[in-house]
């Protein structure tokens, strides 16, 4: 049975015409499901888990990246990792997204097509202290030190970004010097700067200034010092055949 | 991007792992795979295969790697278990022990320079002197 999880952000009304648009083309490729909508849910976590108790086993996050990371983290809370073998995780962005182009789709037109093919890879999941990502985290270099399998650092007083990637986004997956596989065990450290450098690496410690931070897939920011690293946790997602990671 | 047309180094261009001009490292550099460095390291660089350090790199460190390729600046002694190119801007402080050797004419080394077999000829030895032994024995 496939769920439909709404970010509450789409009851505005901009978003009438393009949410109508998804709700036909579900239909008419014999999809349709159960909706949820977020913005009526104090509990995002027990909606979640009470549908998955009912039987539904294929996710579908509608919304911006922020939405996926939110679904992302209830389906790796205690309960409902208990079922994360037989659920799917799919995803219908319905504004310009980092992960929905990592994952191999373009539109939310092309995402239904997406579903219903069904092609599926399961993706290992970083973590950050204790939030989880998908994609990837992203700090400013200048004056952030970066600790390595706590055997040496990464530093630089130049401007610059530095990306920790899990899965790279469509954008940063042109520039990197070889394809990442988010089904390994490492974490890629990408910097940006004069020059770019690439450093693969399983412990990774991120210290900075004050007030600065981390921002996990493009929507969390966490305050630095943070530690990342693999969770040991998957995810079954559902992704497009132009997916940019092996 | 370094100009270095010999063929036992063209796997260098999938490095692992690249350290732009950038980057400082500070620490023991324990690699995976093939390694470039373009910025500058402290501390002890160490791979199991190639390494190269670009014409503006600066290193101060013991290095250890299968291969490599020195186009900047070591101050630490250098141990490559196989061939090892100096390049015309290579400054090496320190004593270089590899199997083979190749410098170009401007590289500058100060320390002494030791050849050792490589692994493969090693083993031939070994596998000459066992089966002597045992047509010996016969």
């Amino acid at each position: 049975m496939h769920l439909y999880i709404y970010d509450d952000f789409l009851g505005k009304s901009k978003y009438n015409k393009t949410v109508n648009k998804i709700e036909t083309r579900i239909t008419d490729l014999g999809l349709s499901g159960k909706i949820i909508r977020l913005s009526n849910l104090k509990n995002i976590d027990n909606a979640i888990w009470s549908e998955i108790k009912r039987g539904a086993r294929t996710l579908v996050v509608v919304g911006n990246d922020g939405s996926f990371n939110k679904v992302l983290k209830t389906l790796l809370a205690k309960e409902v990792s208990f079922f994360l073998d037989e659920i799917f995780l799919s995803f219908i962005p319905v504004e310009s997204s980092q992960i929905g182009l990592s994952l191999g789709i373009k539109s939310y037109t092309d995402a239904c097509n997406i579903l219903l093919a069904r092609r599926t890879e399961s993706i290992k999941v970083a973590k950050a202290n204790n939030y989880f990502f998908l994609s990837q985290a992203e700090v400013l270099l200048k004056n952030v030190s970066i600790s390595i399998e706590d055997s040496y650092k990464l530093e630089s007083s130049d401007k610059g970004s530095v990306y920790i990637i899990n899965m790279p986004t469509f954008n940063i997956s042109k520039l990197l010097p070889k394809k990442i596989d988010p089904r390994d065990e490492y974490l890629h450290i990408y910097i940006e700067s004069k020059g770019h450098s690439f450093v693969p690496a399983k412990k990774i410690k991120v210290s900075g200034a004050d007030k600065s931070y981390i921002t996990l897939d493009n929507s969390t920011q966490i305050d630095l010092p943070c530690s990342l690293g693999m969770s040991g946790k998957k995810v079954n997602i559902i992704v497009g055949k132009n997916r940019v990671f092996l | 991007m370094f100009g270095n047309k010999d063929k036992s180094f063209e796997n260098i261009k999938d490095a692992e792992t690249v350290i732009g001009p950038a980057i400082k490292v500070k620490g023991n550099f324990h690699g995976k795979g093939n390694i470039i460095i373009e910025g500058s390291l402290e501390g002890s660089i160490k791979t199991d295969s190639s390494l190269l350090i670009g014409e503006k790199a600066k290193v101060k460190a013991n290095v250890k790697a299968k291969e490599a390729i020195i186009n900047g600046s070591v101050d630490g002694n250098v141990n490559i278990d196989k061939a090892l190119s100096l390049g015309k801007t290579a400054s090496v402080k320190g004593d270089v022990v590899c199997a083979e050797i190749s410098i170009s004419q401007g590289a500058k080394v100060n320390g002494n320079f030791a050849m050792h077999e490589t692994r493969e000829e090693e083993s031939k030895k070994e596998h000459k002197n066992t089966s002597s032994d045992k047509n010996n024995s016969k």
